[in-house]
Parts: structure tokens; C-alpha cells; sequence
């Protein structure tokens, strides 16, 4: 049972409006995309314009300062000029997420009279032949260089993102060189999620092994680092890579709700107007469109129900190189005491790369 | 310098909101372009900020200031002309 008393104080600073679970795209490794025949039904279920910017006034009377705005791909939506003006005029710091791919020129006018704070922009490939492959999108490339050029002209910071998988990692560098013409760098998620919520797509299948997932991550981060060591110094200079001193996160579930910020001071409206903690962890979940976004958030702590953390884990060596949480759990096993066994490989694997 | 025949305005570009009892100032619009992010305002600051949505002479703030946080003229004159300048270095304010 959760005891508030024990917990930090709880405060709503950051949201994630998630517009639409729907998508343009059909990529092998979405860990939210949903079978095309429930469209319909997903379409149904959304949270109508009035009710996101209703939501919006509501978060922002709560105390939110920073608001995503994400999917799916959020300017899927009809209506996503009008829902995204009606959040950006309460007042937020806006970060949108978007695959760039569907950029009218109806959105960057609405866009240039509202610029987000920042945009994510998650690349999947170096060339259609890639997208085509990850996304199902023959053209995917052209259109997301396309909108990528328009989006560069708002005064928006502007991260990249990408998603290794089989399919792809050939292209990484070609897109790190892309994103470098365009002044930044490239961000990947440090390993790929199997789906969740409802989730379809075969990720287990396309996601890189948990061994070559390490390995470019730490090589990633070493030639970063190299990269801004003066050439005078290169010779004297020697990386060394240490292992974590603190405890997982997935040991301290009693100081938060979820041993992280998610449900304490983050959260996420689901496109049917579930309030749950985290994006990626459905489970926990109370009824903002009902009750309205502050007993939402009240109620939520209630909800969260979680069992003790496998024994095995607790006393694994590979402890603190693990990633493990509650949300990786339940996607990965279904259940959320399971033993995640791609994670526990990651987890040697980064550990063996670290300490040997 | 002497403001004393000068309208002050606050520029758009920012929004004022309260985040539970703290006043912000979110930038938005193309300002993001200068400044990306949101500033904190303490009460006195958050008060003038409020009176400049309207054009405003440093007298007028220096009075209201006074009244309104009980302080001498001197030392709300002091106040104003250092947060007019501040605003006015930040291009948060025009001349009207």
C-alpha cells in the first residue's frame, strides 16, 4: 500500500498530452502502434479539441510548466492546428514530438504564430529504402527531409532523435553526418522497448541484440567525447569508463510511486483521457476527463500497486548497470515482478564492457 | 538615467502565469528566438509586470509600488528604475 507520508510531496510540473495513439507510419519497432483495423475504434475513443484544450487550462491551473505534445504522430489529427493553438495560448513550455513527415503548410503557419519551445524529431532511416523498410513508407525520407527543412525555419531548438534497429544501423552514420549539416546531433533511447499497452508491432524480432546495443552506445558516447578533446591533448588523454556507484532506481520504489519522477512530478493524458504516470506504463491509471485533471492526479497514488522486485534481481551483480523499472517490466514480461531477460542481458553486457 | 517623460510597455512575448504561488513569465512566439524559457518573478516584480500590460511612466510605477508594498517613495523609485532597466536590457519593454 502506498504511504504518501513517506513520499516526497507530489506536484504535476511536467505533462505529456498524447493526442493520438495513431500513426502515419507502421514502424517495425513503435512500442505503442496499434493493429490498422482498430483505427476506427482508437479514433472513437480520443479526447475531442475542446476536451485537450479544456485539459490544457486545467494542467495549466495545476501547476504545469512544461507540456509534450506527442502521439502517434500528433499532426496526424484533423484538428491538430486547433488543438495544439488552444494549448500553446495558456501558456507552457511546449516541446512537440513529431516524425516531420506530415507538415503542411497549414501546420507551419500555426506553428510560426505558436512556435514550440523545442521539436523532437525522430529520424529512421538515411534514405527511403531504409524508411521504407522500418516504416512502410516508400517516400518516408523525402518527406521527413522536407518537413525537417520547414520546421528549421522556426526559432525552435530542435533535437533529433533516432531508433537503432537491425534495419538501420548501417545508415547511423550517415544520419549523424545529416543532422550535423543541419547543427545537431543525433539521440538514440538506450535500448528499444518490446510494446506496450496494446502494442503489435514485432520489436523483439527487429531490435538490435542486447550485446550490439551496448556496443554502439558505448562507442557512440566515447568517439563523442573524444571529439572534444583538443588534438595537442589527444595523445595524453585516456577514457576511462567506471562503474555506477548508486543503486537502480528499481530499488527505491518506496520513496516514489514507480522509483522515478513518473506520478510525482510527471505525468501523461492518454489520447482517450486516462491519466497514467508514465507513457510507457498503463496499468496505474484514474479518469482525467471524469474527474477532472486535479482529482486525477490526486487519485492516482491509489492506483499504484506494486509487488516486491524479484529476489533475483536484488541480488544480481549486474545491479547497477540495470535499467529495469516497473514499465520495463511489464513490456518485457508482462507482469510487473518479472525478470526482463533482454535487460539482464544488457545489463551484463554493458557491465562487461565497463569493468570486464 | 532619467525615465521621468517615458512610456514604458511590456513587449508581447511572454506569457504571466502562476505556477502554484510562484509568478513566471513563459516566453512564447517568436521571442523564443532570444529567449527560450521562462523567468521567475518575485511579488514586486510580478506587480510592475502586471501594471505594464498597460503604458506606464516611472513616476506612476514608483507610486503604486510604494502603495501597494508600503515602502517610501525612494526606495520604490530605486526598485522601479532598476527593474525598467533590467527589462529594457532583456528587450522585454518598449518605449512608447
Amino acid at each position: 500500500m502506498i504511504n504518501l507520508e513517506t513520499m516526497p510531496p507530489r506536484y504535476p510540473k511536467n505533462g505529456t498530452f498524447e493526442l493520438t495513439l495513431r500513426c502515419n507510419l507502421h514502424c517495425k519497432m513503435c512500442m505503442f502502434r496499434r493493429e490498422d483495423c482498430e483505427n476506427t475504434t482508437l479514433l472513437q475513443d480520443e479526447m475531442t479539441t475542446q476536451q485537450w484544450v479544456d485539459m490544457a487550462r486545467q494542467v495549466a491551473e495545476a501547476g504545469t510548466i512544461s507540456l509534450l505534445i506527442t502521439g502517434g504522430e500528433p499532426m496526424l489529427r484533423k484538428d491538430f492546428c486547433e488543438i495544439y493553438r488552444g494549448i500553446y495560448e495558456q501558456g507552457f513550455i511546449i516541446t512537440l514530438y513529431t516524425n516531420a513527415t506530415m507538415v503542411t503548410e497549414k501546420v507551419m503557419q500555426t506553428l510560426r504564430e505558436c512556435p514550440p519551445h523545442r521539436i523532437g524529431i525522430t529520424l529512421y532511416g538515411a534514405n527511403n529504402d531504409s524508411y521504407n523498410k522500418v516504416c512502410g513508407m516508400a517516400n518516408g525520407f523525402d518527406k521527413a527531409i522536407e518537413g525537417i527543412n520547414q520546421l528549421r525555419t522556426l526559432p525552435s531548438a530542435i533535437e533529433y532523435r533516432m531508433t537503432l534497429i537491425k534495419d538501420n544501423i548501417g545508415d547511423l552514420d550517415a544520419i549523424c553526418q545529416l543532422v550535423e549539416g543541419f547543427g545537431g546531433t543525433v539521440t538514440n533511447p538506450l535500448f528499444v522497448f518490446a510494446p506496450v499497452r496494446g502494442g503489435c508491432m514485432p520489436v523483439q524480432e527487429c531490435r538490435l541484440c542486447a550485446k550490439d546495443s551496448v556496443n554502439t552506445m558505448i562507442n557512440r558516447s566515447v568517439s563523442k567525447i573524444e571529439e572534444m578533446i583538443p588534438d595537442s591533448l589527444k595523445s595524453k588523454v585516456r577514457i576511462k569508463l567506471k562503474e555506477p556507484t548508486f543503486e537502480c532506481h528499481s530499488s527505491e520504489p518506496k520513496m516514489t510511486l514507480l522509483g522515478c519522477s513518473a506520478g510525482m512530478d510527471s505525468y501523461t493524458i492518454t489520447y482517450d483521457g486516462k491519466l497514467i504516470g508514465c507513457q510507457t506504463l498503463g496499468v496505474f491509471s484514474t479518469d482525467a476527463v471524469k474527474d477532472g485533471f486535479s482529482v486525477a492526479w490526486e487519485k492516482y497514488p491509489f492506483q499504484v500497486r506494486l509487488p516486491e522486485e524479484p529476489e533475483e534481481c536484488t541480488v544480481c551483480e549486474s545491479k547497477n548497470f540495470c535499467k529495469a523499472c516497473p514499465a520495463v517490466r511489464m513490456a518485457e514480461c508482462g507482469s510487473l515482478d518479472g525478470v526482463p531477460k533482454y535487460i539482464c542481458d544488457f545489463s551484463m553486457a554493458l557491465k562487461k564492457k565497463v569493468v570486464g | 538615467m532619467n525615465f521621468s517623460d517615458t512610456l514604458f510597455c511590456a513587449k508581447k512575448g511572454f506569457i504571466h502565469r502562476k505556477i502554484t504561488n510562484q509568478d513566471v513569465l513563459i516566453s512564447v512566439g517568436s521571442g523564443i528566438a532570444d529567449f527560450n524559457g521562462y523567468i521567475l518573478l518575485n511579488s514586486t516584480a510580478s506587480f510592475l509586470w502586471d501594471m505594464l500590460k498597460e503604458p506606464q511612466n516611472v513616476q506612476d510605477l514608483t507610486k503604486a509600488l510604494a502603495e501597494e508594498f508600503d515602502v517610501s517613495l525612494e526606495e520604490a523609485k530605486s526598485d522601479v528604475d532598476e527593474f525598467v532597466m533590467m527589462l529594457l536590457d532583456k528587450g522585454m519593454l518598449e518605449e512608447i
